[in-house]
């Protein structure tokens, strides 16, 4: 599930709301904005403003931070209400909207303001996002604006205070064009790996977006849609694409965006002459994956939360699950697309493997039992649809999984066979032989733990639910557990999960998604060693 | 009759809308129903539009009108100057074409009507 505030979550299920979609375009403007980088109390890429040593002071912090490592926390002691921070020279397009952002914390504030604002000597601060009350929790804030001329200062400040202390990270400055979305299309997230495409129609009447007539390489960067409500300025990035056409109509301007990844999964790994080998050792599917889309893709190679491609979060939770079930995986690449490669990988694991709305790729293997957290129920309350079907055609009772491929002399190690008696004593023996020599099970272990699954999951007919929900759809993500309540089907709360969001709507604000019944509850009688459920665990073991 | 204005801070220009104008709904609105009947309405959007037919406008206002459209000039927009005078909003003049054509009928021959579009702009 997306990760959002209370507040932000109650807009998305209110019945009455003020949402819209942003386009924002092009690169950060600002040089680490994170405030990462540092030697000792002094930023690298920042300089210091009226900054007064112990008196109005920068300080490195490394405990309050809002995201990544570091943060830059202000404070004064003095009260001659100076402002002091610091600032560093951008340059900008003249008369083109752009929008200054920044996380504030100001828990200590007593008289002053907090700000990251864009200057020049012209327009004086012609965009001001400021937090002028205590706080107690970091807080998002932005302002736009038009510059007349092109060299400007963007600075953190506190100001006016007397003796409080404000911490800033995530400074953001970027080109803007929200003011004059017109229309929109619908994305959509499934097992295709990519988000595929989005279209908008944009306003040009006042030629900002002639940029990319007048600038080529405008074509290869970053576009993003971002939902925000009127009133707040918390954010969610459901969209991340670079343009990849434009049409001049009049005075609009249609952009045809594509997902930022899909150039990157339409390239080929290996050839029938010369294959691309990952079979000379056992490879961990995350770490296989990892290589394909490092190596291969040249996909940021940062090995933490600082991946701007990966989300590395997600990735190393997958990793750690992919490890508890003993996969092991080898594969052979001859032609085949990374976008193929991936989902070979993820289908042979039961994960996935998906760009989200941040334009990263996030990865899930639900391993069960389910973390007890708050499920959203879908209901006739927050759903203009929910259907129901069942289908046998896609039962599978026996499924025999072949490991060990070797490509030298084209034979298997041997198979594990997975079988479910009472299944095949209902329904008839359901056959699925998985014989894969493109990416295989290198171990017996591994292959077990696959097939095992794969008759656990589809041994009795289950549900597929098509659900069309209001806003609160927008939090889902793919492998996500949901519950479902639909008394005409005698759903109660039923457990499900969701596997294809099939459409996010920007126009409506509708969501369309398909999740199936679950069952696989039975196949993992006990964990010694999970959060939640783990014998070892001191929620639930009384020896802690 | 109601009076607007609008003003780049040095020119101003009163003028009535004329017949045919409504207060705009603020925002574009998509509505569902759930399942069990509850409403939800969406309201789009975080910028307001104003369509204001205008008539009977003299050619020196006019040619004002036109040089705001023409350099997209931040305006400020009074919607209701007679009833709500301190109401204002910034906006700008985004007709897709030259605003404002000459009037047909006898007698006003060198006055224009049409219709101005006002977004609103940060």
């Amino acid at each position: 599930m997306q990760s959002v505030s209370d507040s932000f979550r109650n807009n998305l299920e209110a019945k009455v709301n003020k949402p819209f979609i942003r386009f924002l375009f092009g690169d950060e403007l600002v040089v680490d904005g994170g405030l990462e980088e540092w030697t000792g109390n002094l930023l690298d890429q920042w300089n210091e403003w009226n900054i007064l040593d112990t008196v109005r002071d920068l300080y490195k912090e490394d405990y309050v931070y809002h995201s990544d490592y570091y943060a830059a926390k202000l404070a004064t002691q003095i009260n001659d209400r100076r402002g002091f921070g610091g600032y560093q020279k951008v340059t900008l397009e003249t008369n083109k909207p752009h929008l200054v952002s920044a996380w504030i914390y100001f828990p200590e504030r007593t008289t002053g303001a907090a700000y990251a604002r864009v200057y020049n000597p012209v327009d004086d601060y012609w965009a001001e996002a400021k937090i002028i009350e205590a706080n107690t929790d970091w807080e998002y804030s932005e302002a736009s604006g038009e510059p007349t001329v092109e060299d400007n200062w963007v600075y953190f400040e506190l100001a006016n205070e007397t003796s409080g202390q404000v911490y800033f990270d995530d400074i953001s400055l970027k080109r803007a064009g929200e003011d004059l979305l017109i229309g929109i299309s619908q994305i959509s997230r499934s097992t295709e790996i990519t988000s595929g495409f989005a279209s908008i129609e944009l306003s040009n009447i006042n030629k900002d977006w002639n940029i990319f007539l007048e600038d080529k390489t405008n074509l290869g960067k970053l576009g993003k849609l971002r939902l925000q409500f009127v009133g707040s300025d918390e954010y969610m990035d459901v969209f991340t694409g670079t343009v990849e056409s434009v049409y001049h109509s009049g005075a609009k301007i249609s952009l045809h965006i594509k997902d930022r990844m899909l150039p990157m999964l339409e390239k080929e790994l290996g050839s029938g002459q010369s294959p691309m080998d990952y079979y000379s050792s056992d490879w961990n599917p995350a770490d296989l994956v990892w290589d394909i889309l490092v190596n291969q893709g040249k996909l940021d190679p940062t090995t933490s939360i600082y991946n701007e491609d990966i989300d590395y979060s997600s990735w190393s939770q997958w990793k750690e699950d992919c490890d508890t079930l003993s996969f092991r995986l080898k594969a052979r690449f001859t032609g085949h697309t990374i976008k193929t490669a991936l989902s070979m990988i993820a289908e042979l694991t039961n994960s996935y493997i998906w760009v989200d709305g941040d334009g990263k790729f996030h990865f899930k293997r639900p391993i069960p039992p389910y973390a007890p957290g708050e499920l959203i129920d879908f209901n006739r309350s927050n759903c203009i649809q929910i259907d129901a079907s069942l289908d046998k055609g896609n039962l599978i009772n026996k499924a025999v999984c072949y490991y060990g491929y070797d490509p030298d002399s084209d034979d298997f190690t041997g198979s594990y066979t997975a079988e479910d008696a009472t299944s095949q004593s209902n329904y008839g023996i359901k056959e699925k032989i998985i014989e894969n020599k493109v990416v295989w099970h290198s171990t017996s272990g591994s292959a077990k733990s696959y097939a095992d699954r794969v008759v656990d999951k589809n041994k009795q007919p289950l549900e597929v639910l098509s659900i069309t929900a209001t806003m609160v759809g927008y939090l889902l993500q793919l492998g996500d557990d949901i519950t479902v309540t639909e008394d005409l089907k005698g759903l109660n709360t039923n457990p499900a999960r969701v596997e294809e969001i099939e459409s996010i709507d920007l126009r409506t604000g509708l969501v369309k998604f398909k999740a199936r019944e679950i069952s696989d509850e039975a196949l993992v009688a006990f964990w010694l060693d999970d959060a939640y459920y783990g014998l070892l665990d001191q929620d639930y073991n009384p020896l802690y | 009759m109601r009076v607007m204005k609008l003003t780049d801070g040095v020119t101003s220009i009163e003028f009535s809308p004329a017949k045919g104008f409504e207060v705009p709904e603020d925002r574009p609105r998509t509505a569902h129903k759930t399942l069990d009947g509850e409403l939800y309405i969406y309201e789009w959007g975080n910028k307001r539009k104003y369509v204001v037919p205008v008539t009977k406008i003299s050619r020196d206002d006019r040619d004002i009108f036109v040089g705001w459209w023409q350099n997209l000039t931040k305006l400020t927009f009074y919607p209701d100057l007679k009833y709500d005078p301190t109401d204002s909003i910034s906006v700008r003049i985004i007709n897709e074409e030259r605003p404002l054509q000459a009037m047909f009928d006898p007698g006003w021959e060198t006055y224009f009507e049409g219709e101005l579009i006002l977004r609103e702009v940060s």
